[in-house]
């Protein structure tokens, strides 16, 4: 899933192990989510949103729509 | 350490298997790797497996004697940055792991080779069961204190090896029912799991970005 993690901690100053060691994690896993190589627990990616102080899917980019259901 | 592309990687890669060979080559020429002939190919395999592990296992307590060596050694570490929590208690409990793994994998095969008397096999295997215990008390406490990549990342490969294996098992049991090909002994079978699983979790880790 596509993602601007590294859009927000460069806004922050923040290099990836200073994130980790805010967010609880390793620094394996800050990098693994910015290259899309991993998908956050929604724990993880709660705490980020909160951490950056935006909500989840100004983080995480998804572009699925619900599929229209017909209603008889 | 700073990132280090692909490709310097590959080329450190290739000289060190050729380094690896040149010495081999020596040890051949010298009579130094004689006693190999009078091994099996299974414990060959066994041996070249654990001296792996060893190695693996000397490593990672090279890179985690201190907090210079780590910034200087490890792949994953980033020039300027914080250490992760820990980081050098897991690697040296990894490197514990990784030793206690090696002596285990050739414990059987030198025991068999070098009978020292009726009771040696008896203390050998209550040792061995007392260092599997430890090893699972070791390996478990890695699980927990590692974060959510290392858990998934780790079950991720147990479900691959566990898949790989199953089928595989599946088929050449039915061809040795089949009479196509041959049985195959126990040890071959473990041996050929634990290196279905080494690799498959270094793939794993990899596709995961943990060596970057």
């Amino acid at each position: 899933m596509n993602n601007r993690l590294r859009v927000l901690r460069a806004e922050m100053g923040w290099s990836q192990g200073e994130l980790a060691k805010r967010l609880g994690v390793s620094r394996q896993t800050i990098n693994a989510v910015e290259t899309d190589k991993y998908d956050p627990s929604l724990p993880l990616a709660l705490r980020m949103a909160k951490l950056f102080g935006v909500p989840v899917d100004a983080i995480f980019l998804d572009d699925w729509t619900p599929p229209e259901v017909e209603n008889d | 350490m700073t990132d280090r592309p692909l490709r310097s990687r590959l080329f450190r890669m290739f000289v060190g298997a050729l380094v690896g060979m040149a010495l081999g080559g020596i040890a051949a020429a010298t009579g130094a790797l004689d006693w190999l002939k009078t091994l099996s190919g299974e414990d060959v395999a066994t041996t070249l497996l654990a001296v792996m592990l060893l190695f693996l296992a000397g490593f990672a307590a090279l890179v985690s004697s201190s907090q210079g060596a780590y910034r200087r050694i490890a792949e994953n570490y980033r020039e300027g940055d914080p250490l992760d929590t820990d980081v050098l208690r897991i690697t040296r409990i990894s490197a514990l792991i990784l030793l206690i793994s090696g002596a285990l994998l050739l414990a059987p095969v030198v025991a068999a080779r070098f009978p020292t008397g009726e009771q040696n096999p008896v203390v050998i295997a209550a040792a061995m069961g007392i260092l599997v215990l430890i090893v699972t008390w070791l390996s478990l406490r890695i699980l927990r204190s590692g974060d959510e990549l290392n858990r998934a990342a780790s079950a991720e490969g147990s479900v691959i090896s566990f898949w790989v294996l199953q089928i595989g098992l599946f088929l050449w049991a039915s061809l040795a029912k089949l009479g196509l090909v041959a049985e195959v002994s126990l040890w071959t079978l473990m041996l050929i799991a634990t290196a279905v699983h080494l690799v498959v979790s270094i793939g794993v880790a990899m596709r995961r970005g943990m060596f970057s």
